[in-house]
C-alpha cells in the first residue's frame, strides 16, 4: 500500500473515531448502540495498522485483491448495523403504539374525572 | 345482566359516524347492556369535533395507529372496564347493527370469537369486487391450511368476542394486518371461532383502508403474517 493512501485512510479513521466519541459525549447516541460503530471503527483501524497481514489473509482465503475482502467485510458490517437498526425500530414502534393507547385511555379517564368534579 | 362494548374504530368518518352511533343506540339486547366507544384514530377531518358535539363516548388517539392499533385500544378499554363481551363495528356504515343480537346469541352459546360473514347463505348483496373476493378466498385457503378451520370471510371487521378473547387481544393484537391474522392467532390458541351470515352495505362515504392498487402487496404481507402467526403460536394452548 502506498504511504499517501495510508495517510488518507488514517485521517478518515481518525475522523470516524472522533465523531463517534463526540456523539457519545454529547449524549446524542447511547453507549449501547454506539458499540456497533466503535467495533466498525476499530476494525478499520486494525486493518490499517496490519495491512500487510490483511493482504496475506486475503490471499489465503482466495481473494484476487485484498481490497475485495476489505470491501466485503465493510459491506457485511454495514448490513449488520442496518439489520440491528430495523429490529430496534420495530421494537420502538411497538412501544410507541402501547404508549399512545395508554395515553388515550388515560386522557379519557382524566376527562371523566374532571366532568365529575364539575357536577 | 352482562355488559357489552361496541368498539367503533373511526378514521376520517365525520360523515358516517353519527348514523353509525345512532344505529347502535337503537339496538337493544335480551342478554346484555350495550355500551359503545368510538376510537378516533387521529382523524384528519372533523370526526373528533363531531364526537364532542354529539357528546359521544370516545377515545381519541394522539397518533394515527392504523385499524389494528385503534381496535386494540378498544379491547384494552373493554378489559379495564370489565366488559363481558366486545363487538368490533366499523365506523363507516358498512356494518348493520341489527345483526349485533345474532352475534351475542352465538357468544351466549359459548363461542369465543364470532365473525359476521358476507359469504354464508348469500344473505349479503354486497360482496365486494371480484379481485377482492379472489384475495379473500386465498386468505381463507391459507387459514384452512394452517389451522384446519374454514373461515369464509377472514377480512370481516364485524366480529364479537367474550371476556377471554378481550383479555387476549388487549395483551397481544396483530397490529399490522389485524383481521385475518387475529383469527389465526385465536384458533392457534385453541379458542373457538364461528361465523354467522350478515349483510354488509357498500361504503357510504370515505375510502376503504385497503386501496385496490395496493392489494397485491397487501396479499403478500397478510399471507406472510398468517404464516408467521401460525408458526409462532404453534402448540400454545389455553387452560380450557
Amino acid at each position: 500500500m502506498k504511504t499517501s493512501l495510508i495517510i488518507f485512510l488514517s485521517i478518515l479513521c481518525f475522523i470516524l473515531i472522533v465523531s463517534i466519541f463526540i456523539v457519545i459525549l454529547k449524549k446524542k447516541m447511547s453507549l449501547k448502540y454506539s458499540l456497533l460503530w466503535l467495533i466498525f471503527a476499530l476494525m478499520f483501524l486494525l486493518s490499517l495498522i496490519f495491512h500487510g497481514l490483511i493482504e496475506k489473509f486475503a490471499k489465503f482465503l482466495g481473494f484476487e485483491v485484498a481490497s475485495n475482502m476489505v470491501f466485503l467485510i465493510g459491506f457485511l458490517l454495514l448490513m449488520s448495523i442496518t439489520f440491528a437498526l430495523t429490529s430496534i425500530i420495530s421494537m420502538q414502534k411497538e412501544k410507541i403504539v402501547l404508549l399512545t393507547q395508554e395515553l388515550a385511555i388515560l386522557k379519557k379517564k382524566v376527562k371523566e374525572l374532571d366532568e365529575r368534579d364539575y357536577l | 345482566m352482562k355488559k357489552l362494548l361496541v368498539i367503533i374504530p373511526a378514521f376520517n368518518e365525520e360523515n358516517n359516524i353519527v348514523n353509525t352511533i345512532n344505529s347502535i343506540k337503537n339496538i337493544e339486547s335480551d342478554y346484555c347492556l350495550i355500551d359503545y366507544i368510538v376510537i378516533n384514530d387521529c382523524s384528519l377531518d372533523n370526526t373528533l369535533e363531531v364526537c364532542i358535539e354529539n357528546n359521544f363516548n370516545y377515545i381519541s388517539l394522539p397518533l394515527n395507529l392504523g385499524i389494528g392499533g385503534a381496535v386494540q385500544t378498544g379491547y384494552k378499554y373493554a378489559f379495564d372496564n370489565g366488559y363481558d363481551y366486545a363487538i368490533q363495528f366499523d365506523g363507516d356504515g358498512q356494518h348493520d347493527a341489527t345483526y349485533i343480537e345474532a352475534l351475542i346469541t352465538e357468544l351466549e352459546k359459548g363461542v369465543d370469537l364470532v365473525i359476521g360473514s358476507r359469504f354464508i347463505n348469500g344473505v349479503s348483496e354486497f360482496k365486494s369486487t371480484k379481485i377482492r373476493r379472489i384475495g379473500i378466498s386465498i386468505l381463507s385457503f391459507l387459514i384452512k391450511i394452517f389451522t384446519g378451520k374454514k373461515i369464509t370471510d377472514p377480512t370481516s371487521g364485524f366480529r364479537a368476542c367474550n371476556k377471554k378473547i378481550i383479555e387476549l387481544f388487549s395483551d397481544n393484537y396483530p397490529i399490522d394486518y389485524p383481521e385475518p391474522d387475529s383469527i389465526v392467532y385465536v384458533l392457534k390458541k385453541s379458542y373457538s371461532v364461528f361465523e354467522i351470515p350478515v349483510k354488509m352495505k357498500e361504503r357510504v362515504n370515505g375510502l376503504s383502508s385497503i386501496n385496490a392498487f395496493k392489494s397485491v402487496y397487501y396479499m403478500i404481507k397478510v399471507s406472510l403474517a398468517i404464516m408467521i402467526t401460525a408458526l409462532s403460536t404453534k402448540g400454545e394452548k389455553n387452560e380450557n
